[in-house]
């Protein structure tokens, strides 16, 4: 799992800051300025990067009964078996500096692979995954599954 | 001319190695981890201020410091830095020592219009400015006194103890654990005889010293004398042996996984014996257990060779002897020794092998071309996760040249 992200105060266009609201998730890491996207948050949003531009897109389902996948993850191979087929699925990238999982904040070097889907209230956003390495278990007390990452192996 | 030898080693080098590449990360607390990613194996000063201790694992970190960031060691960076370091410090000398992948032993002289202080100042500056790196720079009279100098002043630190007086003042304040080469068994030995610091250490009888200590230490206490026992050496002295290996990656119970491993290693000994040009005429396997006590496995080789089969042929006979069937094992080494340099004489025990040859050749100009392990041999497709991820393909000891690790 990967159940946050942060990204630099200066990647996010002003208006999307006051459009969103998103002066609530900004966050000073000893001096540097971020914005932090946790899956507890309410609502949970993450930036994408889609059509050229940023955008901040609700992050999964926090419904157990809705017609989408509950929680902010699915599994890259379930989206290829047509998890999506039905809900117009587009792969974005989820810009990030850091991710953040079981209390541990890692590096990321460009973002994560995400899918959007759209729904009756509009587009909606997951993490992509796939098994965790070795590394990333250990890193993250075991998480069987992590993110699927632009351009990097961990 | 005055000279004085010269110590370059830069502070928290894999930490500061990754701000260079990635600026934003400026005093934030950075955590570089190992490729288990369950330890910290180096970490830079906002990180070391919370308390983290270079091994610790994550778990433990994280807890220490909840705002730090963690990063996967990349070791391919940090020998393209620590060349750049060795080629800039290099400047203010005609004779550098590539010590270590951070760490530089150079014989100088203070710049015209300079102290040595003045001299130091400027190489930091230097280094930093070339390299964006922040280096600590120590002059003394012996490579011991330059580095336990340097040790006292980081970070970024520049001094220069050009006199015995002077010398005197600093190590009378440090105990003897402050050398290196001088751990805490050695301390508690020197203990008894009221050897304490490191000036006592200076002022006892050398006689003393090596029954202490052995030749090893006496050559300590010749250099906190202003002696210089090893001269500063601007290429590395032929290997007397070569290994490869390490971690398993892992708990490895299986023998096939472990066989796996076995090849990876003969090859990437195959690859260093090929850059070095010589031949092993013995081979030694090593197995570390995690339930039960390390084994090893030695072969001889007939003839001296370099060539994938033979050496693989003896490397089986090597686990074979190593091998604890059922035992869960965490490490392997590699070892090739009594090395052999050329020119090479055909024997009886060694036919030529044209076909053989042509294969290993071919080898190695696709993985030269292509990548390394590009082209491996099936037999590693046991251990093959390893190969998925590219941090693994360059490690430390794949930083040739240099002295230690
Ligand atoms: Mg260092």
């Amino acid at each position: 799992m990967c159940t946050g992200t942060a990204l630099a105060r200066s990647e996010l266009p002003l208006a999307l800051v006051s459009q969103h609201r998103l002066a609530e998730r900004l966050y000073d890491r000893d001096g540097r300025e971020e914005f932090q996207f946790q899956w507890w948050q309410s609502p949970a949003v993450l930036p994408v990067r889609r059509n050229g531009r940023i955008e901040i897109i609700p992050w999964g389902s926090k419904s157990r009964k809705g017609p989408l996948p509950y929680g902010g993850w699915v599994s890259q191979d379930h989206v290829a078996e047509g998890l999506f087929a039905h809900a117009n699925p587009e792969e974005v990238v989820i810009p990030a500096n850091l991710g953040w999982q079981a209390g541990a904040w890692f590096l990321i070097v460009e973002g994560i692979r995400g899918v959007v889907v759209e729904t009756r209230s509009g587009p909606v956003v997951y993490m992509l995954m796939e098994p965790a390495s070795n590394y990333y278990r250990n890193m993250t007390e075991q998480s069987p599954m992590m993110p699927i990452f632009v351009r990097q192996v961990i | 001319m005055k000279t004085l030898v010269g110590f370059g080693d830069a502070d928290s080098f894999y930490a500061s190695a990754e701000v260079v590449r990635r600026p934003w990360l400026r005093g934030l607390a950075v955590g570089v981890l190992g490729n288990q990613g369950a330890c910290v194996i180096a970490r830079n000063y906002p990180m070391k201020r919370h308390g983290v201790k270079v091994g610790e694992p994550i778990w433990e970190a994280k807890k220490k410091c909840p705002t730090g960031v963690y990063v996967k060691r990349d070791f391919r960076w940090y020998e393209t830095l620590s060349r750049k370091m060795l080629a800039e410090a290099g400047l203010f000398s005609q004779k550098i020592e590539y010590y270590s992948i951070d760490e530089f032993f150079w014989e100088g002289s203070a710049t015209r219009g300079r102290t040595f202080r003045q001299t130091a100042e400027d190489i930091r500056e230097h280094v930093k400015l070339s390299t964006g790196l922040p280096m600590t720079v120590a002059f003394a009279r012996t490579r011991t006194l330059a580095k336990l100098f340097a040790d006292t002043a980081k970070p970024y630190g520049a001094v220069a103890v050009e006199d015995a007086d002077h010398e005197t003042e600093i190590l009378a304040k440090l105990p003897v654990t402050e050398i290196a080469g001088i751990a805490r068994g050695s301390a508690a030995k020197l203990e008894p005889h009221g050897i304490k610091t490191c000036l006592d250490l200076r002022q006892a009888s050398g006689l003393l010293v090596r029954r202490l200590l052995t030749v090893t230490g006496h050559d300590i206490w010749r250099e906190l004398n202003g002696y210089r026992v090893t001269p500063i050496r601007t290429t590395r002295t032929p290997h007397k042996m070569l290994s490869r290996g390490g971690s398993l990656a892992g708990r490895v119970k299986d023998a096939y996984t472990l066989y796996g491993w076995l090849v990876r290693n003969v090859e990437r000994l195959i690859e260093e014996l090929q850059f070095h040009e010589v031949r092993p005429s013995t081979l030694t396997v090593a197995v570390s257990y995690f339930d039960a006590d390390s084994a090893t496995g030695v072969a001889n080789l007939c003839v001296p060779s370099a060539r994938f089969d033979v050496l693989l042929d003896a490397a089986k006979r090597g686990l074979r002897r190593a091998w604890r069937p059922g035992r869960v094992a965490t490490h392997m080494h590699l070892i090739a020794s009594g090395l052999k340099r050329g020119p090479w004489q055909q024997s009886l025990f060694d036919p030529a092998d044209p076909k053989r040859d042509a294969v290993a050749r071919a080898k190695r100009t696709i993985n030269d071309l292509l990548g390394r392990w590009k082209l491996r041999s099936g037999a590693t497709l046991f251990a093959n996760d390893w190969y998925d991820d590219p941090a693994n393909e360059h490690e430390v000891c794949d930083v040739r040249g240099k002295f230690c690790f």
